[in-house]
């Protein structure tokens, strides 16, 4: 309906418009600088070390230190206390590591112990980690470098809880208060606090008088990446040197590529699929040694987690948790067992049941949980999946009623007293219940005796073992992944960054 | 007309409550703030004490009326999470969001109008079939698809493009174009058809006639005639837009409002919810009333009463 002579006149008004958008020369790195860049999964939106979650604590222990050190393997060393020792059942001191310095120059004292621990236990206080400590009765000072903490009653679990809790100095809170503290954290960590962008970055500097020693790169730049498709992006394009959370699907995208890889270490998250033993047919324990039978997991493992993490040896703690047995096996996949032994519990022809799980909470969490309701068909036991999102998850644990099988993740943190609490009647989220276990797990608590407590915890793993509350499935893996040329760094198994000895090559 | 604009302006604060309260109770309703905060390791006597801070054991409508009032004072509430005050966690991620919105609005609007003149022009030719269908196309194609299809393209191919975050107007590049497909098809065809409808009438027969050049006419009488729905459905996008960018801003790591809202609907942060939904809602009134303001000025005709 135009002439020619108008059909050309969007194309010059196009031809403006691209001459605007061409792209210019992609951006130049900082090459006399040794940069660090990191691809997190999760941020929070503040830096305030009263959130307390690991994705907070991860980036408040780069600018701050315990004073007892957690490392990769959930072992614990020196950190800003060199020594500890229980003078008797409620007391323990600390010897204090000596001139070390705050990022301002003050020197950190016993007094910022004080300061800090108090600060938490006040009861007017939010703080995220409060609730693992708060059988301290009271800090007192001994002199500059020795702290005692005197505890209501025996807490042998203190220590591990220390290794959660950064120091912050006393002089820097009365200066800014809680809220300047966290604009601009300040500490006696590796790294400086440079910037912060709110769901974006944090920015941070080498400390040169670290008193481990100055950080081998000069600045480490923390991003948030929540896409984990684009974290794996990221890292492929370079931006990124370290990525956390790598999605399943993803690993052989990595594995297959050069100059990256995949950086996994089990996590103490032990998967478990938990049964509801107060109704039938699970108050049967019969019923319940038979699904552990009757599900397939070295196949799960190999499958929905591509081979990373381990296979829970029949109980409920991770392998590098104190506490572990390492004399219990987990039982073989048997579906002709599975079907006889329910056969004989009073169900030939199986049942109808259901599985509740969160989607996203745990590595693969649906799709495991697909998977074993098909497993457990092959026996059948028809079991649909139950998929709730995380706010009705948390009302189906308030009112105790969590469906016939539930999957849920215990972290120990290395220490089996987080985890096995959690098959104890005062929880609030056991079904089962044994005066055994219930007995030992006190006794295990109300010492600082290390092979009392050891023995406690084996004979708690037997009894687990013996009844299966729950099937126990999987140590689930951090999945890391790296750039080849990154040394000194290692997957950790709590999701704490620790970056101070990171260099690339 | 500044009877029209005064009388919108004192509708907003209805619009405001009427949103709060949905926001409201739907976040009440549907989970406990506390149990999710405190954890499954929390005692009775913990989770009592917080209950009681946030006049949780109130009755709903009491419960309202109390944040309600907060709210009119400027009090958002502070976040349980992070133990700060909402508006200013809010504020501060605004910035990006409105960023990313614009940029995309841009794309979406110019693009769309021109390749939907291109479609006027070249109406029933093969570079009319081609831009229809590469709308249609680009219309069913989910954004985190799109996101990652370009990062993959221009980030990882191309090499031209940095994969996500922020920085340089490069970062903007990828993910203001997800976010303009989303709507852009809408425009191409919207444009498409006004066009085509404008250039039979009259006016344009006579400019014809009067022997103006067919650019003239197009630019100058055709244009201003044919844009006006374009526009008004421009008002009505802020809010799609804004939605949409939640999933954009998740894909390229942008650090705006829509993510800082997911995370907090799932943590039931009452006081950031809230107050994001507050600032979200008040951009989509105030976009519309400026489009409808730019209307009556473009197109006379519009008597705004």
């Amino acid at each position: 309906m135009f002439g020619a002579r108008l059909s050309r006149a969007p194309i010059r008004l196009a031809r403006v418009v691209l001459a605007g958008a061409i792209l210019s020369a992609p951006m130049s790195g900082l090459a006399a600088e040794k940069v660090l860049t990191i691809g997190a999964a999760i941020f929070p939106d503040s830096l305030s070390t009263s959130v307390s979650s690991f994705a907070a604590l991860s980036l408040n222990l780069q600018t701050t230190d315990t004073l007892v050190r957690r490392n990769n393997d959930a072992s614990l060393s020196e950190g800003l206390a060199v020594k500890w020792e229980p003078q008797n059942d409620t007391t323990w001191r600390f010897q204090l590591r000596e001139g070390v310095k705050f990022h301002d120059g003050v020197e950190f004292t016993s007094a910022d112990v004080k300061d800090t621990l108090d600060f938490i236990l006040d009861p007017e206080s939010v703080y995220g980690s409060k609730r693992r400590i708060t059988q301290i009765d009271r800090v007192e000072i001994v002199d500059k470098y020795t702290v005692d903490i005197i505890t209501k009653k025996p807490f042998p679990t203190l220590i591990r809880a220390l290794s959660d809790i950064p120091m912050e100095p006393k002089h820097y809170h009365e200066k800014v208060g809680r809220d300047g503290m966290a604009k601009e954290p300040m500490g006696t960590g590796p790294f400086k606090f440079a910037k912060w962008v709110p769901g974006d970055r944090l920015e941070l500097e080498a400390y040169e008088d670290y008193w481990g020693g100055a950080p081998e790169v000069d600045r480490v730049v923390i991003r948030q990446i929540p896409e984990g498709a684009t974290r794996v992006a990221s890292l492929l394009a370079g931006e990124t040197q370290i990525i956390e959370e790598v999605p399943v699907d993803l690993i052989p995208k990595i594995e297959q590529t050069d100059g990256v890889e995949i950086a996994a270490v089990e996590s103490t998250v032990g998967l478990a699929l938990t049964m509801d033993t107060r109704k039938p047919p699970f108050d049967n324990p019969k019923v319940r040694e038979a699904l552990d039978y009757a599900i397939d997991k070295p196949l799960i493992l190999e499958q929905m987690l591509k081979g990373k993490g381990t296979l829970l040896k029949g109980q409920l703690l991770t392998s590098n948790t104190f506490g572990h047995n390492p004399n219990l096996q987990p039982r073989p996949y048997d579906p002709e067992k599975a079907k006889q032994i329910l056969a004989e519990a009073g169900f030939p022809n199986g049942f109808e049941t259901s599985i509740t799980t969160r989607s996203g909470k745990y590595l693969s969490d649906v799709d495991i949980s697909n998977a074993v309701s098909g497993m457990l068909a092959k026996v059948g036991v028809k079991a649909s999946v139950n998929v709730v999102e995380g706010g009705v998850f948390s009302k189906m644990v308030k009112a105790r009623d969590m469906g016939p099988i539930h999957m849920v993740g215990w972290y120990s943190l290395g220490d089996g007293d987080f985890a096995t609490v959690w098959f104890t009647e005062p929880s609030g989220r056991a079904y089962w219940k044994s005066d055994e276990y219930e007995k030992l797990f006190v006794e295990a608590r109300s010492t600082v005796d290390e092979q009392k407590r050891l023995t406690a915890y084996h004979r708690m793993m037997e009894i687990l073992n013996e009844e299966n509350p729950s099937v126990f499935m999987f140590g689930l893996p951090s999945i890391y992944a790296k750039s080849s040329n990154l040394e000194g760094w290692g997957p950790p198994s709590d999701k704490l960054l620790r970056l101070h000895t990171a260099n690339m090559k | 007309m500044f009877n029209f604009i005064a009388r919108r302006i004192l509708f907003i604060p209805i619009s405001l409550l009427i949103v709060t309260f949905v926001a409201f109770v739907v976040l009440r309703i549907t989970g406990d703030p506390v149990e999710i905060y405190l954890g499954i390791e929390s005692t009775p006597e913990q989770v009592a004490v917080l209950r009681e801070q946030l006049h949780l054991d109130q009755p709903l409508p009491i419960q309202f009326l109390i944040f309600i009032t907060d709210v009119v004072q400027g009090d958002f509430g502070t976040s349980l999470q992070y133990d700060s005050p909402a508006m200013p966690l809010v504020l501060q991620r605004l910035g990006p969001t409105l960023q990313l919105v614009a940029a995309g609005l841009c794309i979406a609007f110019f693009g769309g109008v021109l390749l939907g003149i291109a479609c006027a022009v070249w109406k029933d030719r093969v570079s009319d079939f081609a831009i229809s269908s590469f709308a249609i196309a680009g219309q069913s194609m989910p954004s985190f698809w799109l996101g990652i299809l370009l990062i993959q393209i221009f980030a990882l191919d191309l090499k031209i493009l940095p994969t996500s975050g922020t920085g340089t107007w490069q970062h903007l590049i990828l993910p203001s174009v997800t976010l303009s497909m989303f709507i852009m098809p809408n425009f191409v065809l919207l444009t498409r058809t006004s066009f085509i409808e404008t250039v039979t009438e009259q006016y344009v027969v006579t400019a014809r006639a009067k022997g103006l050049s067919e650019g003239l006419i197009l630019f100058k009488h055709v244009l201003p005639n044919a844009i006006n729905p374009v526009l008004s459905f421009l008002g009505l996008q802020m809010g799609r837009l804004i939605g949409g960018s939640i999933i954009t801003e998740t894909i390229f790591a942008w650090p705006g409002v829509g993510r800082l809202m997911i995370g907090s609907i799932f943590q039931r942060d009452v006081p950031i919810v809230i107050a994001a939904v507050f600032v979200v809602c008040l951009a989509i009134i105030i976009s519309n009333l400026i489009v409808d303001i730019f209307l009556s000025v473009i197109d006379p005709r519009i008597r705004l009463k």
